[in-house]
């Protein structure tokens, strides 16, 4: 029997893994005024692709199967085409325990397979074992008549595959999953003579654990709908592929060994579950049951390639564990008396004039100097500041930029809010497809950005801006790298409407492109053109004039309406000219230049 | 020649140049239409339907003004200070005017003087704003003018007489009718609305033409 020592020392394992119990596998998630995903802080994403179904299973989900997958470093999403806002859910990659890429065969689509945690729910029992055993006191666990129980399920004929040469060896009988731990001798392969990891032989032994059938006997697992007896440690049916967890948590609920806890939580999972024999069709089963449904492995299968670059990416973000980073606790700013970070500390007395500079710029250096100096001061310290000391490096590159003017600090700014990171590196090589994609994923990225009340750049322009200015923008925006081409901004803005954004490119009589407000239509310009130019008959002009202003009010020029409308010129001569197109206005050419009158010519006639 | 180019709505045309002697038919102030003075009105508008109401209104204002004016206007041509308004520092550009003129032309208010050099000058674009451009304007229809003629003939008694275009038009006998010194042109093709109605007949050539009245 190990010690009570031990078993402290596994119990935090178990903890952090129960800990996501309760979440679901596939939930639903915010859009974005492009509708896309809406990411949380320090989320960036890593790739698109689009023409994407998902899989609940071994089903199709219905009206799941036509969307963007959107992979980024904290989730796995979906994101419909259809009905966007409805039915776009995601995966958090926390919860993912591996990830498996099935190349397609045949008219079978390339599919990448998520697989939820190491099975936790299914494993309910063993694992809320560990909690309780933790949280009482030794003195009660001496007695505990949890303990012995655990004595019969290891003569099971559990199994551990080797990592190394996939042979099956037979856990070995003493081994106990609930107090192993690193210090626990484990036996080598019997093929290969490699030391197994810890992880693994646990794995197996709960496995082994879960799967024993209620008689208590080593009997394989019978599979619930075609009853062919499987390997214990198998998951699915080996015959009809059928889900075999499902019978193993309501199993295991009457051994001895289970809490109350587990048994309610244990029942609720088999209410959640499917039912026992699901058809081929999912198309009548009820969606949310199967997002709720936890036990589920979930794929996308993708209809038009990308899944190399989707699995690739998605190893790689499984593996850098970014959310680890979100979770981090910022590192502890310096034991000096007063904070040095002014964002945290307690408003120091605020300084006037040139001194309280000074002493601001001061305290940030000094704090600049403390992150920096802890965090070199050994790798995991490096590692838990690792957020602060990126961002100090970003203002330090932009301290360092030759021209420090307002505009250009407005621009990184930007840059950095902004996570303009759609770049046709992050969608592999370049055929029609990842083109088409990328367009797409381009023009979502403008919507966004156009549409963002913080930068407000369409209000700034009047709701309507020119496409080279976009284009100018953005670029700057872009922080002059991943520049994208006048042609692709072009071809991404054609795609608004398509996509169904919030704004819409339009194209102007003489062929001027720009990009408005969807809500902003030609009637409501027209109405605020000669709204305005209605006020001149009511405000005395500043100089006499020769006509009756009474009657006639003022002309106006481009720049006027330019100046009036927060619009460039070259829009205002458009919209002035569409305003004269519809009969609202009409023009007076003179020395002065084209002028813009409300149309009097027109309405005399109908009078 | 009256000039309306000084003219605002509130001013009378002047009346210093007496070409005919016929008393003035109209001494009232001529009233011009509102968009005399609207600084777009002397720009062609580039609207199609802004631009027939807007040559609507000028062949209104021309026609208008032409039966007001002492002496009334029977011709015109795309330079008259019509097109101008001094007031307001605007003119109807001679192009622009002369599309007034063919506008007019077209709905039947006015005749071109030299029917060929019309023809030239359309071919040609409407660039050329010499004597081409002239119009007779047409302020009464031949129609109207025929119908007039036509009942001072009946009134008169004089059916079946023939009487020469000088008698009818600058003969003391009409001097208080309106077609008064309607040129000959225009007289001409009054008649020729008679004619076709098989109401009078055209006699003899050139200066000496009569009319007989059935």
């Amino acid at each position: 029997m190990p010690s009570l020592a031990q078993s402290f020392v596994v119990s935090p394992v178990r903890c952090d893994v129960r800990s996501h119990d309760d979440c679901m596998f596939l939930r639903q998630i915010d859009l974005t005024t492009a509708l896309r995903p809406s990411l949380l802080p320090d989320e960036t994403l890593l790739f698109v692709q689009d023409a994407v179904g998902l899989y609940a299973g071994k089903f199709k989900l219905p009206d799941y199967q036509s969307g963007q997958a959107y992979l980024t470093s904290h989730r796995a999403c979906y994101v419909d085409n259809e009905e966007p806002r409805k039915r776009a859910v995601a995966i958090d990659l926390k919860d993912v325990d591996r990830v498996e890429l099935y190349a397609g065969f045949l008219k079978s689509s390339p599919k990448v397979t998520f697989l939820p945690k190491a099975s936790r729910l299914n494993l309910a029992s063993v694992r809320h074992s560990g909690p309780i055993a933790a949280s009482s006191s030794p003195a009660s666990r001496t007695g505990s008549p949890l303990r012995p129980s655990f004595e019969p399920p290891r003569a099971s004929n559990a199994t551990w595959i080797c990592p190394i040469c996939s042979f099956s060896n037979p856990v070995p009988p003493n081994f106990d999953p609930a107090i192993a731990n690193e210090t626990t001798p484990l036996p080598p392969c019997q093929a290969c003579g490699i030391k197994p990891p810890l992880v693994n032989v646990i794995k197996a032994a709960i496995a082994g654990l879960s799967n024993r059938p209620q008689n208590g006997s080593a009997k394989a697992n019978v599979c619930p709908r075609c009853t062919f007896e499987n390997h214990p440690s198998l998951h699915t049916c080996e015959v009809c592929g059928a889900s075999l967890q499902s019978s193993a948590p309501a199993s295991s609920g009457s051994t001895p060994l289970q809490s109350s806890s587990a048994q309610s939580s244990s029942a609720r999972n088999s209410l959640d579950q499917r039912p026992d024999s699901p058809g081929p069709q999912v198309a009548s089963q009820d969606i949310s049951a199967t997002l709720a449904n936890p036990t589920e492995s979930v794929k996308f299968s993708f209809r038009v390639g990308g899944e190399k670059t989707f699995h690739d990416r998605l190893k790689q973000a499984l593996t850098q564990r970014k959310w680890l980073l979100q979770a981090t606790p910022k590192y502890p700013s310096g034991s000096t008396e007063h904070g040095q970070n002014p964002q945290q500390a307690p408003p120091p007395p605020r300084g006037i004039g040139i001194a309280g500079l000074e002493r601001r710029g001061m305290e940030l250096r000094k704090n600049n100097e403390l992150v920096i100096g802890n965090a070199f001061e050994d790798l995991e310290a490096l590692m838990a500041s690792a957020k602060e000391i990126i961002a100090l490096a970003e203002t330090f590159a932009n301290q360092t930029r030759p021209d420090n003017q307002q505009e250009t600090n407005d621009a990184s700014a930007l840059l950095s809010q902004l996570n303009l990171s759609t770049t046709r590196d992050m969608l592999g090589s370049a055929n029609s497809t990842t083109n088409n994609t990328y367009l797409t994923e381009l023009s979502r990225q403008l919507a966004e950005y156009l549409t963002d009340d913080a930068r407000g750049i369409l209000r700034h322009e009047g709701g309507i801006i020119s496409l080279v200015d976009l284009w100018a923008v953005f670029n700057r925006a872009r922080g002059g790298v991943e520049l994208v081409s006048p042609a692709d901004i072009a071809a991404a803005t054609g795609m608004f409407d398509k996509l169904k954004l919030p704004v819409r490119q339009r194209r102007f009589k003489s062929g001027l492109l720009v990009v408005q407000e969807r809500s902003r239509t030609d009637e409501k310009t027209v109405a605020a053109l000669v709204g305005w130019l209605k006020d001149f008959q009511e405000i005395p002009p500043d100089a006499p004039l020769v006509w009756d202003w009474r009657v006639f009010g003022q002309g106006v020029t481009a720049q006027q309406t330019a100046e009036m409308f927060g619009w460039s010129i070259g829009v205002a001569t458009e919209e002035l000219e569409m305003a004269e197109e519809r009969g609202a206005l009409c023009r007076e050419v003179g020395m002065e230049g084209v002028k813009f009158w409300q149309n009097f010519l027109s309405v005399s006639e109908s009078q | 020649m009256a000039s309306p180019a000084a003219a605002g709505p509130s001013l009378l045309p002047t009346t210093d140049i007496l070409t005919t002697t016929n008393t003035s038919p109209n001494t009232d102030a001529f009233v011009y239409p509102p968009q005399y003075s609207f600084p777009p009105f002397y720009t062609l508008q580039p609207n199609l339907t802004t631009r027939a109401s807007q040559l609507s209104s000028w062949s209104g204002l021309i026609l208008a003004y032409a039966a007001h004016a002492n002496p009334r206007l029977y011709r015109l041509t795309p330079a008259h200070s019509i097109f101008t308004n001094t007031a307001l520092r605007r003119t109807l550009a001679p192009t622009d005017a002369r599309l007034v003129l063919a506008h007019m032309v077209e709905h039947g208010r006015a005749a071109w003087t030299d029917p060929t050099a019309a023809t030239k000058a359309r071919k040609a674009g409407a660039g050329s704003d010499g004597g081409g451009g002239e119009v007779w304007l047409y302020w009464r229809t031949p129609e109207e003018w025929a119908q007039q003629l036509g009942s001072w003939v009946e009134a008169t008694g004089q059916r079946n007489t023939v009487l020469t275009l000088y008698e009818l038009l600058e003969g003391d006998a009409t001097s208080r009718e309106e077609f008064h010194g309607l040129p000959v042109e225009v007289a001409k093709s009054a008649v020729a609305v008679l004619v076709r109605r098989g109401r009078a007949q055209m006699l003899g050539e050139g200066d000496g033409v009569g009319v007989k009245f059935f």
